[in-house]
């Protein structure tokens, strides 16, 4: 076999799949000949499988760095769900025993996954020098760059704690970057210039993209219950905040019969794993969600992604509404915004970074800042940044571009849904892509045209919402199928 | 577990007997100064120990407040609250709800701990009995699965399904159908998905607060029988016994009280303030039928304090026994509140 047969070969033994999707191949082929590589490829492509088939096939420890909590467990919980036991997470949640048993027995884990903030503590970083990393990912690696609207300051030391890894294989991930974005990552991370680039259009041409302006939060609701009546199921609609998301789940299932469930990081990890393991299994209609959901689910024929806040910025609503349409069949995408979607986004990310006055007072004053940092987020992106040795000069110039950045961001995203033309070319040229699309029915939604819901599924029965949740058996059936046994 | 809603604290309060809303709290969160202990048994609560201890301080201030712009309670000029008429009917309402049935059993074992190792018990043997090895450890909880990895190793798999499936048989046999059913469908297993607390409750009909409430009381009664039973599975459940330092200390003085020790000679073997042993008896006192009050009070001592206090020991006061503080120490005057209220209420 040559060692294209034997990936093929492995892909099928280990994962059960007959075929990468696009890029997986590119990217594996690149790792296993020695060269570092920049993966950037659509959500549900499957970019986690490109770095657990290298651990697995090579049989080398892979080291993660991934920046969201909710991402990291949902990604953990996927391999695990796969059966595969030698898998940590290192993050803030681990209680100090938890942490201490799972340093020293380090190299006993085929898949660490890191958080980028635990590489500020003494004990980690020595633990992790003193293993063999045979690569190391850095997921959602636009992070890096302080162009990107998702920058995380720990990020910022990524490249030196690269070389103090020996500079290992090193394999970057992220759904999205424009060309600058790109440029960054490379010089971040110390990547030298044969690095590889592998880059995949971020557009999916099954989902059909729309907008619904509203013109307030009793007339989103409105549109919110008609769209799911009219939509085939299942869909997912995305909320930025969890009261609100509990609150329209609980009318949205009121009003339509539906079977819904909200998943947010409110609940409970044993609630979150009941929603996620019966949406797989076609057990529920709608889940209504904060950005928490869905990173890891891999279910293949959710129809819509409906966001009822327009989300902050271009990236994460691309990468969201990628969760949709994964069979190829078609899907559709639509964000109900309001004028007063665009002015919480701006508070929102404003009161995330420190202003100028603020940073005056902190620097004058440590304990201020010490308190301070108690109770709000920017504080204590002021400590952090101190901690890593940031001066309060440079530290305002670097918050002054980021409310830029930020504020650009969301201007794009309201261009975006008000756009007059084709709103798939409005992505594409945000992403730096060169081709472009030719517009067509099933392409996207233009002005405020109405969306032909039925038109667009004629293909795809709707769902009657008859089926109701039923009463499962008795206790004593229960425990039948748990045990296997019959009475 | 699911906030519970200010409604439910109207259980803990009387419309005969004023009470102080930040006793019934440290009982319930395990915050136990003599004192706290003390009104606790007063208030007859002492069985709920521990048993909200995540309970939001801030939050069960805003909640009693909340029941008294409800008119639900009223709070006296002391700052102690009682049920109104209104409230009355509420708390007649709740009491038709289900009830945990063995409150006492919080304060001895970690019960929220039990419910994640139940149902990670459960999940291990489910796909052991469908051969499954490779799946997804659905409970998120390291020491849980430190404690089933060892048990496993002494046991093995096969007695784990035994055990389990037939405690739990026998103890669902005696229980209410619908509870059992609540009980067993929050199951992980093999292609068994668990419901939601919500669903259970949209369901039932039942409150979330209500399913909440048979969970953890079938999951604290289900610990007891296993360990009553004699289960193989008891060594599990002995490993979430509460640390109950305040209770081994309170008997701790106390034998060596009845060895005839004096408080002083103890404090100094045990380098501890006089002050921290005599609170150490006190509470000894409240924990224990049968305390030796004559070791402490004689009959003249007792005479001259029911002389100098009013009937209902409810309104006793130090203050009022002060003048004579000499003879009278606080000490005393606190264990003859705890000895007539033995006397005077029902245990
Ligand atoms: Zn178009």
């Amino acid at each position: 076999m040559n060692i294209e047969e034997k990936m093929y070969d492995y892909l099928k033994k280990t994962f059960g799949f007959t075929d990468f999707k696009a890029g997986q191949k590119e990217v594996i082929q690149n790792l296993l000949i020695g060269h570092s590589t920049v993966a950037i490829l659509p959500t549900g492509t499957g970019k986690s499988l490109c770095y657990q088939f290298y651990g697995k096939y090579t049989q080398q420890t892979v080291l993660i760095i991934s920046p969201l909590l909710s991402l990291m467990q949902d990604q953990v919980e996927q391999l695990r769900l796969n059966g595969e036991k030698r898998v940590v997470a290192i993050n803030s949640n681990l209680k100090f025993q938890e942490k201490k048993h799972v340093l020293q027995n380090l190299a006993h884990f085929s898949f660490i996954y890191l958080a980028p903030e635990m590489l500020r503590n003494e004990d980690v970083l020595r633990a992790i020098s003193s293993i063999h990393i045979g690569l190391l990912v850095i997921d959602e690696a636009h992070c890096i760059s302080a162009w990107g609207p998702d920058f995380r300051p720990d990020y910022l030391n990524l490249g030196q704690v690269r070389s103090q890894l020996n500079d290992p294989l090193t394999l970057a991930v992220t759904a999205t970057a424009t060309d600058r974005v790109l440029k960054d990552m490379l010089s971040s991370l110390n990547l030298s210039e044969n690095t590889k680039v592998i880059r995949h259009s971020v557009d999916r041409p099954n989902i059909y993209l729309a907008s619904q302006k509203t013109v307030d939060e009793k007339d989103k609701d409105n549109y919110l219950i008609d769209f799911a009546q009219r939509l085939p199921a299942p869909g997912l609609v995305y909320f930025s905040s969890k009261k609100q998301c509990d609150k329209v789940g609980e009318l949205l299932q009121q009003k339509t019969g539906l079977r819904v469930a909200s998943y947010h990081a409110g609940l409970s990890f044993s609630e979150r794993y009941a929603v996620q393991q019966q949406f797989l299994n076609g057990q529920l209609d709608v889940i209504c969600a904060t950005s928490a959901f869905g990173m890891g689910i891999n279910k293949q024929d959710i129809r819509y992604v409906i966001h009822y806040h327009m989300p902050q910025d271009l990236e994460s609503y691309v990468q969201e509404i990628g969760r949709a349409g994964r069979d190829s069949k078609q899907s559709i995408a639509i964000v109900l915004f309001s004028e007063s979607d665009q002015f919480l986004q701006r508070r929102l990310a404003l009161r995330s970074l420190p202003s100028s006055d603020e940073l005056e007072i902190y620097q004058r004053d440590p304990e201020i800042l010490k308190n301070a940092s108690q109770e709000n987020e920017s504080a204590e992106l002021v400590i952090r940044y101190r901690q890593m040795g940031v001066a309060f000069a440079k530290m305002n110039q670097i918050f002054a571009q980021r409310r830029l950045e930020k504020l650009h961001a969301i201007q794009q995203m309201v261009d975006y849904v008000s756009f007059s033309e084709c709103k798939r070319n409005f992505i594409l040229k945000y992403f730096d892509e060169v081709n472009f699309v030719k517009h067509g029915k099933c392409c996207c939604q233009i002005g405020g045209q109405n969306i032909d819901i039925e038109s667009l599924f004629k293909q795809i029965k709707a769902l009657k919402p008859e089926q109701k949740q039923e009463m499962p058996a008795s206790y004593q059936e229960i425990l039948q199928k748990l045990f296997k046994v019959s009475w | 577990m699911t906030e519970i809603k200010a409604e439910n604290w109207l259980l803990f309060f009387s419309a005969e007997q004023a009470r102080r809303p930040a006793v019934i709290r440290q009982i319930l969160t395990k915050r136990l100064s003599n004192s706290a202990l003390f009104w606790g048994m007063r208030y007859q609560i002492l069985d709920y120990i521990n048993v909200y201890p995540q309970l939001d301080t801030q939050y069960y201030d805003y909640q009693i407040d909340f029941l008294c712009q409800q008119k639900k309670l009223k709070r006296n000029k002391d700052g102690l609250v009682s049920l109104t008429q209104l409230g009355i009917a509420n708390k007649n309402k709740l009491k038709e709800n289900r009830q945990l049935a063995c409150p006492q059993l919080f304060s001895i074992y970690r019960v929220s701990d039990l419910v994640w190792m139940i149902r990670l018990l459960i999940q291990v043997a489910s796909e052991a009995s469908w051969e499954n090895k490779r799946y997804y450890v659905a409970v998120d909880n390291f020491e849980c699965q430190m404690v089933v990895k060892r048990w496993l190793k002494k046991y093995g798999m096969h007695a784990l399904q035994d055990s389990l499936l037939h405690d739990l048989t026998e103890f669902l046999g005696n229980e209410d159908q619908l509870d059992a059913w609540i009980f067993c469908a929050q199951f992980i297993g093999h292609n068994t998905i668990p419901l939601t607390v919500q669903q259970i409750s949209t369901l039932t009909g039942l409150t979330l607060t209500e399913i909440e409430v048979v969970s953890l009381d079938l999951t604290s009664r289900f610990a007891l029988h296993i360990v009553e039973s004699r289960s193989t599975l008891t060594s599990i459940i002995q490993h979430f016994r509460s640390q109950n330092s305040l209770y081994e200390k309170s008997n701790a003085a106390l034998a060596l009280v009845k060895q005839g020790n004096k408080i002083i000679d103890i404090a100094q073997q045990k380098r501890l303030k006089e002050s921290t042993i005599r609170e150490h008896i006190l509470n000894a006192a409240i924990f224990n039928i049968d305390f030796p009050f004559f070791l402490f009070l004689n009959a003249e001592e007792e005479n001259r304090l029911l002389q100098l206090l009013p009937d209902d020991i409810d309104k006793w006061q130090y203050k009022m026994v002060e003048s004579e503080q000499e003879e009278l120490s606080f000490f005393k005057y606190r264990l003859f509140a705890i000895k007539r209220s033995r006397e005077t209420l029902e245990y």
